[in-house]
Parts: structure tokens; sequence; C-alpha cells
């Protein structure tokens, strides 16, 4: 997005930045002919990459269903048998009595709560450690211990400490946590050094340029945080799900159905989860604030 | 010594000014005076530490010997009367074009009305009226230049520092800029240094030439300019006085100027077109 507008104005005929500035910005959006079609933003590919998509997604099921085919496998179900499987899934009650909306909505509260909390420690506190550069190195340390244990390994001690629901929430909370915390830092020490000596040079103190300049600035970084700390809690949730905590969910409805062998239902969960992440996702991404030249 | 001379606003001292980055000597021993209202431009090669004087003056870098006297105070950290306008504009990219003018004014704690006022007073000033909501990335350099003059103007600084600011711009815009800087000078009046590499912007705008050596920076010549403003870039004694500065930045004083400029930029911390 960012080389993209640069390019434009640079490409401009001549050279001339300064008296076509906005108006010629503004007309020149429709077209950004780079001259290689198969670089940067919407050119001829736009046109067809539907039909390419599109391709791509038929080959897709095509090779899945070769795979059927060629591997017999009890274990992998073909495209139809999933459809109709996740048809099942959503219109029905599973055998131990709850519906797909009950294992939804089971598992978007623990992630909720664990998210919500992560956010509302990690984004302060990463700002925080941006601005002052002790508090940063005083947590640095603790970061570097618990980051590199995958949320997963916490899940035999929070089983027993926590208790359900409070082990799931504790899960999706340390997941979710450390990216939301380091891309706020990063966000906070990428804030262009410039911008900080100007705001300075205009009378700014310091408690001004942290509302004015720090945070404003570091805020593509902190919702890239946040994008990447739900989807880790989406990823988490499921696995502790399977692994052991209580009650309805996503994770429980997949590994239930592989107890019982129903592969077919286990690969619509599977959508369905994939479907959940994706829309969770894009969610936040809408929050994504627009770069800037 | 300094803070004997009688304060009038914007009358700015340096004295032995000198500053080194990790060993690296970048100014020596510069002193220089100027006079309230007084525009000032200092030339010299590229990476010979005329930005590092401007960021002394302007508070941002710490001298190691010498120092910065304004109006006989001691310059010991930025201040909204001393404005800075960055080559690289440094304009915040997130707000408006009023906005960013208005940032200084919010800074200080000033609102309402007589912010609105103010703003849209200097925003007419430097003829961006009708540009109010655009954001920095939709203007050309010429506009965003402008909006990053009006935003220092706003502050009514008694000295306004200028780091190449039209160094990034073609030809015909930057000598667009330099007559619409002299009509803002002309109205608001504050002193101004400007540092530029270009020997003709300096000799169209200048009361003096500061002429730098290269690194580290010494003063080499200090040059008034008489002609009658605005000046004609084609006149003899325009041409006469360009070549006179430009006899004196190839002096043979001023030698090894091309190595000095990528070790002074990294020494700036960060590098610089050009």
């Amino acid at each position: 997005m960012r080389t993209s507008s640069a390019s434009d104005l640079r490409a401009s005929p001549g050279g001339r930045e300064e008296p076509d500035g906005p108006l010629a910005d503004v007309s020149r959006r429709g077209e950004r002919r780079t001259g290689f079609p198969w670089v940067g933003a919407p050119g001829p590919i736009l046109r067809s990459s539907g039909v390419i998509v599109l391709a791509s997604t038929l080959l897709f099921f095509v090779l899945w269903q070769l795979a059927v085919w060629i591997l017999r496998s009890p274990y992998l179900p073909g495209p139809v048998e999933v459809a109709r499987a996740l048809v099942e899934a959503l219109t029905t009650r599973d055998f131990i009595g709850f519906t797909i909306e009950e294992h939804i909505l089971s598992s978007l509260s623990r992630i909720l709560y664990g998210y919500a909390l992560a956010a509302v420690v990690a984004v302060p506190l990463g700002l925080a450690a941006g601005w002052v550069r002790p508090l940063e190195t005083f947590l640095a340390p603790w970061v570097e211990m618990a980051r590199p244990i995958p949320p997963l390994a916490w899940i035999p001690f929070a089983i027993v400490f926590f208790g359900s629901p409070l082990d799931a929430v504790f899960i999706v909370f340390l997941a979710s946590f450390f990216p939301i915390y380091l891309n706020t830092l990063t966000g906070v020490k990428s804030v262009e050094p410039l911008l900080l000596d100007a705001g300075r040079t205009l009378g700014a103190r310091r408690t001004f340029l942290f509302t004015r300049v720090i945070v404003p600035g570091a805020l593509g970084h902190i919702s890239t945080g946040l994008r990447l700390g739900l989807g880790y809690a989406w990823m988490s949730i499921v696995a502790a799900e399977i692994l052991g905590v209580k009650g309805g969910g996503l994770g429980i409805y997949l590994w239930t159905m592989h107890e019982v062998g129903r592969f077919d239902s286990v690969f619509a969960g599977m959508v369905i989860i994939g479907v959940l992440g994706l829309l969770l996702t894009r969610g936040v991404s809408f929050w994504k604030i627009r770069e800037t030249a | 010594m300094a803070s004997s001379s009688a304060p009038s606003p914007g009358s700015l001292r340096a004295v032995n000014l000198g500053v080194n980055f990790d060993g690296l000597e970048v100014l020596r021993d510069v002193s220089l005076e100027v006079r309230p209202g007084e525009f000032v431009v200092v030339v010299g090669p590229t990476g010979c530490g005329k930005t590092t004087l401007l960021r002394a003056i302007a508070g941002l870098t710490h001298p190691s010997a010498g120092g910065v006297w304004m109006d006989g105070h001691r310059v010991t950290e930025p201040g909204p009367e001393r404005g800075l306008v960055f080559q690289e504009y440094a304009l915040f990219p997130w707000l408006t074009v009023s906005q960013n003018i208005a940032f200084g004014l919010e800074a200080r704690g000033i609102q309402g009305h007589s912010k609105s006022g103010q703003v849209s007073k200097y925003l007419a000033m430097v003829g961006l009226n009708g540009f109010e909501d655009y954001r920095p990335r939709q203007l050309s350099g010429g506009m965003k230049q402008r909006v990053a003059i009006a935003r220092a103007l706003v502050n009514a600084p008694e000295v306004l520092l200028m780091d190449e600011p039209f160094g990034s711009l073609d030809a015909q815009s930057r000598c667009d800029m330099q007559t619409e800087l002299l009509r803002v000078w002309d109205q608001t009046h504050p002193t101004i240094v400007f540092v530029t590499h270009s020997v003709e912007e300096a000799v169209y705008l200048a009361d003096r030439v500061i002429v730098f050596s290269a690194r580290p920076g010494r003063i080499l010549a200090d040059l008034p300019i008489r002609l009658p403003r605005l000046r004609v870039r084609t006149g003899p004694e325009f041409n006469a006085l360009r070549a006179e500065v430009m006899a004196l930045i190839e002096s043979p004083e001023n030698g090894s100027r091309g190595e000095a400029h990528a070790s002074d930029a990294r020494a700036l911390g960060r590098g610089r077109p050009g």
C-alpha cells in the first residue's frame, strides 16, 4: 500500500510532483499502469484474478477427491461426505446433546475473555515498555523466558490450577498476549524519531508526545498485534479444548467425533473452525489503520 | 557574557560550538551571531554538519563544546519559539493538514476559537485554502513543505530553522517555494537560519551567506548579500556572488567531500538522500 502510493507519485510524467498534487493523485487512482502487469495494484490481472481463484478452488476439490479415491482411507472423507456432515452439524444436535451454535458460543466466549484480558494488559504494557526503556529491559527476561513455551504446554498446569472454565481463558490469554505485547512494543519503537523531533520543536511535552505522536504512530502495529493475537487465540482454544477443558466447544466437538470414528464430521468441524477463524481475523482487520507515506 | 547582550527577540548566538558523535567531530568551534529578523543561509558541502548546527540551535542535539544562546538564554531543549522545518517534512501522517498545523497550538494548550483562527490564518498564508482535510500522503512535496512551514509558523516562532526544506523538490517548485518563503517572511519576519547545499538558493534568499567547510564543519566565510529582493537569478551581480560563494566552497581548504557524506549520515543516525 505504502509502496504503490509512493511509486504513483514518482511515476508522474516528467517527474514533477509539485503543481499537480492532490487532484492528479485522485485522477490517477484509476489507472496505476506500471508497465508490468504482474507488479503492483489492480491492473489487467485483477480482471482475470477471479478466474484464477475459481480455477484454483476447483483444482483443490479435484485433488481432494483424487486423494480420497487413491488412498481409500476410512479416515479421509471426500468433499461430498464432508458437505453432508456439515449440513448435519449445522441442523441437528450431536449425540452428546449440543447444537453447533452452543459449541461455537462456548469457544467464542472463552476466546473473548482470554483475548480481551490479553489486549487490556498487553497494549498498555507494550506502550509503556516502548516509551520507558528501563521497563522494556526489565520485562525482557520475563518475556524471553515465557515466550518460547507453547501456550499448550501450560494446559496440564492450567487444568489443575484454574479448572474449567478459567483454564481455557488462561491458555487463550497466554497465546494472544505475546503477539500483542511485542507488536505494540515494536510499534512504539518504530515511530519515526523525526516525528518526535518535530513534536518537540513544536512545543510538545512528554505526555503530549506520548498521546499524540507515539500512540497514533504505533496504531498500525498495535492492530497487527491484535489481529495476530486473535489468530493465536483461536488456534490455542481448539487445541486446549481437545486436550482437556470441560463443557462444550468446537475442539470438544472435533474430539468427540474423532472418538466415535465420524471423520466426515471431524472434517466438517474443521471447516467450521476455519471459516470462523477467517471471519474473526477479518473482523479485526477492518480496524487496520491505513499506513501513510 | 552572552547574557549581557541586550536581548531583542529572535537574536541567536553560537559560541565556540562543537559537536561530536561517537568520537566523530561534526562541528568545530563554530561562532555565529544572527540579528533578530535576519535571513541567514548556511551553505556547504553535503555532510559538513549544517544539519547538526540547526539541530543544536533547535535544542535537539547537545553540543560537546560551547553552546547556543537565544535572546541571552542558553538553549538546552527544544521550544516552540524556535521552529524547525525538516527536509523530510516530518508531517504527522495520521493528521489532516489542519490538524498538523494545529499541533503546536494544542501542545501549548490553545483551543477553541483562537486555535481555529490561527490555523486558517497560516493555512491561507501558505496558500493551502481548500486542502484543510487532506492527509499528507495526498499532497505533493511542495504542498507538504507548505504545511510544515505553516505548522512551524503557527507558534509565532522568533526563530525559524529550515533544514534543506526544498531539497527534494523539482527545480520549478523549488523556485516557487523560495519566492513564497520570502513573501511569508515579509509578513511574519522571524529570524531565519536556512541550510542548503544550493549556492543559487543561498544567494537568492539570504541577507547573509555563511559558507561552511567540509567536516568538521567550520565557518569559512560570512558574506552579506546586499542585492534588493526579489532578486533576478540571471543578473550579473547575482552571478558574481554565486561564483564567489562557489569558489569558497571549492577552495583547497575544503577537501575530502565525497567520503564525508556517508559517515556523517551514519553519525546522525539517519541516511538522507542526495
